[in-house]
């Protein structure tokens, strides 16, 4: 464990100026957390009506992060050749930091986060199995374990026997993390799918889309991390590893158009409760950020990410067309099944009213802090990872 | 077995003696209110669920309530935690053709529950344009010089009290539940202010305290319950309780009082003699969103 930690510390000066920015971009949002802490949640946006904002709309993006880092890569380590052993461990590394990233997003958004033991068994009054919300937070956390433990069992193997660990020790391992992966996507969006009291929410097909546009986004960002890892870190990716990455963001992103096309058709055909907040961004009911622009440009760039991946997969996976294709998937995915979807449900509230919500400086803030220790722990592991590989060849 | 003294150990040593003399002088010399304010805040941190309290613990906790207004509102009040009665189910039923808008209940609910300023009532009337039914055409803020107007009719909603609530089964820590008396409570010292509660209820009836409530002392209701008025704090989750402080104690609730015109119907479900039970079997009562089989113990009905 040490020698493992010794080499996340040790680095260039660059890397460690990366460090030192990183650690200076979390001061804000520990400040802004404090306030909130000491002041009460009203130093945000939300109110009564739209209870959930841009926290919550962040952790249900990284759940699915979380959930595709793992579905994409860890079965390469058996199927597939030596080319993909230090993708996949980069993916475990990815999968770590993105649920810590959800967990922090809900931590920072509940009322009273030193009660959080309310929660655990034997202390607290856990409610299972009823609540949605206590299942999340079970498979959030086994998941976590998993790929942490998993991830630190494979270096640690590797650093020791300078090999990588035999396909049939792995397997049993890696099938359950993916059946993890799937759960802690798909309890999430029952979360929200399973309130009839917030119709735009309640559909079957929530969790299905989750799932697809959680691999179109996670394949973007695996995309765009191996793109920056290979300039700043001298990272070598075969050739199969792009052109397996955008064939999945490509057929996935297409899954997602008939989705949406299917949503589009339920809504408008004859509207229902279910379509009141779809409705609202061309009708100009509401007033958040989130209504209108913000909406249909996330649907927008959706569409263009189709086009652009099928592009760049036509073109033979140049990687100018696979980054901007990359770039577009993530953006529309992140403005969707982030904050949108969150206060669309939200909007109007069960009582019809249509209420506003438009985030603070302090939640962007608190937002940009998490993500900047998340981003530390990324490059802490992805150097160790790397300086194991060295050390090995 | 022992271990040469290094410096390490000696300096970690002399660091805790010293660290732990402070602490003890601190404590010896702050007043009697100031290590009751410490004591309260620890036990506080550390009170168990309502529902797993002993009879001790909860004693524990009521006085620490009564202190701690002493201590912030500067208010006297007593805090009781009255069981619910046997044999006895709350229920309400409303008369629409009655309502008026005058919303006295709203605000006689307000005062009784010691809401904090910075809060939305619990009670919610809206007005609807006659003919409709689409609360999406609700005017949630109606303010005309006098009321009824003749061209809309008043749709007051708090919590419905279901059978099968929403939001207790989304709790993740239960610490809101329903009573043996068919009202649903919440522990504000055990809710962690996660709000998947209020996304829940089909009825936006839970109200948050996103910032320190604000109950002015002249204001203050002395009379409170555990699970009812008492002073709420910071981050915790809220709704109407039928008045359970009053309604355990065989009084009305504080909207059926108010309320000018007598739309308001309270009472025991199991009393075959009441006149809740009257109404539920002689006029045509309906629930709202009744589809959603939350089961709400509050009917509405009309004269006609
Ligand atoms: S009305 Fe809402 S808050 Fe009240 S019991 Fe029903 S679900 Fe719970
Ligand atoms: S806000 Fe409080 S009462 Fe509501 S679900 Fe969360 S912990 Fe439970």
């Amino acid at each position: 464990m040490r020698v493992l930690l010794g080499m996340g510390w040790s680095g260039g000066w660059r890397y460690r100026i990366w460090l030192l920015f990183l650690a200076m971009l979390a001061i804000p949002g520990v400040s802004g957390w404090v306030e909130q802490q000491t002041e009460g949640l009203s130093v945000t946006g939300m109110s009564d009506a739209v209870s959930w904002g841009w926290y919550i709309g962040q952790f249900v993006f990284f759940v699915g992060i979380a959930a595709s880092a793992i579905i994409l890569v860890v079965p390469a380590l058996v199927w597939a050749g030596q080319e993909w052993r230090t993708v996949a461990l980069i993916g475990e590394a990815m999968a770590v930091c993105a649920v810590c990233a959800s967990l922090l997003f809900i931590l920072v958004d509940v009322g009273r986060p030193e009660r959080f033991w309310h929660g655990l068994p034997f202390v607290g009054t856990p409610h299972f199995p009823s609540s949605i919300l206590s299942w999340d937070l079970l498979v959030l956390l086994v998941y976590l374990f998993l790929n942490a433990g998993l991830g630190y069992w494979h270096l640690r193997h590797r650093l020791q026997t300078r090999i990588h660990p035999e396909s049939h020790r792995l397997l049993p391992w890696i099938l359950v993390a993916v059946l993890a992966g799937i759960g802690i996507h798909v309890v999430t969006a029952f979360l929200l799918a399973g309130n009839p009291s917030r119709p735009f929410w309640n559909t079957a097909l929530l969790a299905p889309r989750f799932i697809v546009t959680a691999l179109a986004a996670g394949s973007g960002w695996m995309i765009l991390t191996l793109v920056i890892l290979r300039h700043v870190a001298g990272l070598v990716v075969a050739d199969p590893v792009w052109t397996l990455l955008a064939r999945v963001m490509a057929s996935v992103l297409l899954i997602n158009l008939i989705f949406l096309a299917s949503e589009f058709f339920v809504a408008f055909h004859r509207p229902s409760g279910h379509s009141l907040f779809m409705q609202s961004l061309w009708s100009g009911q509401g007033d958040t950020p989130f209504h209108g622009l913000w909406m249909k440009g996330a649907w927008a760039l959706q569409v263009c990410a189709t086009v652009g991946s099928l592009w760049a997969l036509w073109r033979g996976v140049t990687h100018g067309w696979l980054v901007c294709a990359a770039l577009l998937t993530v953006a529309g995915i992140w403005m969707e099944k982030g904050v949108g979807l969150i206060v669309g449900g939200f909007l109007p509230t069960p009582l019809g009213e249509w209420a506003s919500y438009h985030p603070t400086w302090i939640e962007y803030r608190v937002t940009l802090a998490i993500m900047a220790m998340v981003l530390f722990l990324f490059s802490l592991l992805v150097r160790i990872i790397l300086a194991v590989e060295a050390r090995t060849r | 077995m022992t271990q040469p003294l290094n410096r390490r150990t000696f300096l970690c040593g002399a660091t805790a003696t010293v660290a732990t003399v402070a602490g003890a002088g601190v404590l010896a010399s702050m007043d009697s209110s100031l290590t009751e304010t410490l004591g309260d805040t620890l036990e506080g941190l550390l009170q168990k669920q309502y529902q797993r309290m002993t009879p001790e613990e909860i004693q524990e906790a009521l006085a620490r309530i009564e202190r701690r207004a002493r201590r912030r509102q500067g208010v006297t009040i007593r805090c009781v935690n009255t069981p619910p009665r046997n044999q006895v189910t709350f229920g309400f039923a409303l008369n629409l053709s009655r309502c008026i808008g005058a919303r006295r209940c709203v605000e006689a609910c307000f005062r009784e529950n010691n809401c904090s300023e910075h809060n939305q009532p619990y009670i919610r009337v809206i007005s609807l344009p006659k003919g409709s039914w689409d609360l999406t055409r609700g005017d949630h803020g109606f303010n005309p010089a006098t009321v009824p107007e003749p061209d809309r009719w008043y749709l007051p909603v708090q919590c419905q009290q279901c059978e099968d609530p929403a939001c207790v089964q989304a709790c993740p820590v239960g610490a809101t539940w329903q009573e043996p008396d068919g009202v649903v409570v919440i522990d504000y010292d055990w809710c962690i202010g996660c709000r998947y509660c209020q996304t829940a209820c089909p009825y936006w009836a839970r109200r948050f305290n996103w910032r320190e409530p604000l109950v002015p002392a002249a204001r203050m209701v002395s009379e409170t319950h555990y699970l009812g008025n008492r002073p709420r704090m910071r981050g915790v989750m809220e709704k109407c309780t039928f008045c359970l402080q009053r309604t355990r104690q065989g009084r009305q609730p504080a909207c059926q009082e108010a309320c000018p015109t007598g739309a308001r119907i309270f009472g025991n479900l199991l009393d075959p003699e009441g006149e809740l039970r009257y109404v539920l079997e002689h006029k045509t009562v309906y629930r709202l969103k009744e589809e959603l089989h939350t089961e709400p113990k509050f009917w509405y009905f009309t004269d006609v």
